[in-house]
């Protein structure tokens, strides 16, 4: 589409980084306080960035939070109701679109 | 083929389980949460048949008409932020960005793939105030506007609207995608036709582009507001209904009385008023988006 370089078009790449900045930021924050060892994250401000990779909070997430049970946890169910929903869902979508019967025609109430 | 396709045995092998899994995790439960709507109690302690007294005690139950209130207000504030903002940025992804439309979707995508429970805590994390300023605080002291230093969560104005804006933040990305798909099918022709006609900016997404993404709006509206009259896990994780009543929602008051005060035929109760609100707005909402304008 050609379309001139006006106002608006300024104005809304400015509001875009801007959105964009609000969506990632705390996202990249987070990850960056994970870095950061108990004390550094008490005495420097929040929004500084840390002084180096401290990757024992994930030794210590994995071993003494319990995290290694729960993925693994995570990991059974997802795989589990993955199966049967791809199963059950594409027979079923299959007979309610390509075969042919009374009554399929029927919608839901929502759509 | 035709024989193949219409075999009875094939159909029923291909429908019946899901048929089946969907009738008893669904239909089941709501049959039986009408019916148990109409005892009071719990079942098998002190089960005893109310008729619709549950509902009429509802009314004069103070905190359910509180929860009732609170919910109405989030659904306010939330499902219009949720949809305006996608509908802004997708029109702003399609118009504004040139070269790197892909990786701006999927960066405004990425909330929406977290986990409630992580979001929440990231975000208590960052309205704290103590052990040490969170964020948002520390950037309000690095600004000078100490005045505003404050608990977030620790005032029911604050934080209502701590949790209304963590839901737009997490959710907006959602409706962007789903917005700019269906922009993208627009066809440019149309846009073309209408610039050469003389239509401005406004008159453009005025008459062309709402008209033409009214049902993927409608679609939008109906996914965010039944996303919102379940407020529950974002609530709970960040909140926990607190400070006192102020962020408990329908769903959390029936979860209160039926797994904690016992009342299992009250919970039921309000169970079913929030399947006919929801029932109700959903018809309403799609008759809106059929209107011609």
């Amino acid at each position: 589409m050609v379309r001139k370089k006006g106002v608006l078009t300024v104005i809304g790449k400015i509001l875009i980084v801007l959105f964009l900045f609000i969506e990632i930021y705390p996202i990249f924050w987070i990850l960056m306080s994970s870095f950061k060892s108990s004390a550094e994250f008490t005495l420097t401000p929040s929004y500084a960035l840390p002084q180096g990779i401290y990757y024992q909070n994930y030794i210590d997430a994995w071993n003494r939070g319990r995290m290694n049970t729960y993925f693994v946890n995570s990991v059974i169910v997802t795989f589990i109701s993955l199966a049967l929903i791809m199963v059950l869902s594409s027979t079923s979508a299959f007979a309610l679109t390509k075969m042919k019967w009374k009554n399929r025609g029927a919608r839901s109430p929502c759509s | 083929m035709e024989r193949v396709l219409r075999d009875k045995k094939a159909i029923a092998l291909f429908v019946l389980p899901a048929l089946c899994i969907f009738v008893g995790v669904i239909f089941v439960p709501i049959v039986w949460t009408l019916i148990y709507s109409l005892f009071s109690g719990m079942p098998g302690v002190n089960f005893t048949y109310y008729g619709i007294q549950n509902y009429i005690d509802m009314f004069s139950n103070k905190q359910t008409v509180n929860a009732i209130a609170v919910n109405w207000k989030y659904i306010a504030i939330v499902t219009p932020c949720q949809v305006g903002f996608g509908l802004l940025a997708a029109l702003m992804v399609h118009y504004s960005v040139r070269k790197y439309k892909t990786l701006a979707r999927t960066l405004i995508f990425i909330p929406t793939v977290l986990p409630a429970v992580a979001v929440a805590q990231m975000f208590i994390k960052m309205y704290a105030l103590t052990p040490n300023y969170g964020l948002f605080n520390s950037i309000l002291d690095k600004l000078g506007l100490q005045s505003l230093i404050q608990a977030w969560l620790g005032y029911s104005d604050t934080s209502f609207a701590a949790l209304c804006l963590m839901d737009v933040w997490t959710a907006v990305g959602f409706y962007t995608v789903i917005i700019y798909g269906a922009l993208v099918d627009i066809p440019d022709e149309i846009i073309e036709a209408a610039r050469i006609d003389g239509a401005n900016s406004f008159g453009l997404f005025r008459r062309i582009l709402l008209p033409m993404l009214k049902t993927m709006i409608t679609t939008c509206f109906v996914f965010s507001f039944t996303g919102t009259i379940k407020m529950f896990e974002s609530a709970t994780a960040l909140t926990k209904g607190g400070p006192g009543q102020a962020t408990t929602s329908m769903t959390m008051n029936m979860y209160q009385n039926a797994f904690k005060f016992n009342e299992f035929g009250y919970g039921s109760a309000i169970a079913v008023i929030i399947l006919l609100q929801c029932l109700l707005v959903t018809l309403i909402i799609n008759k809106v988006g059929k209107e011609r304008y």
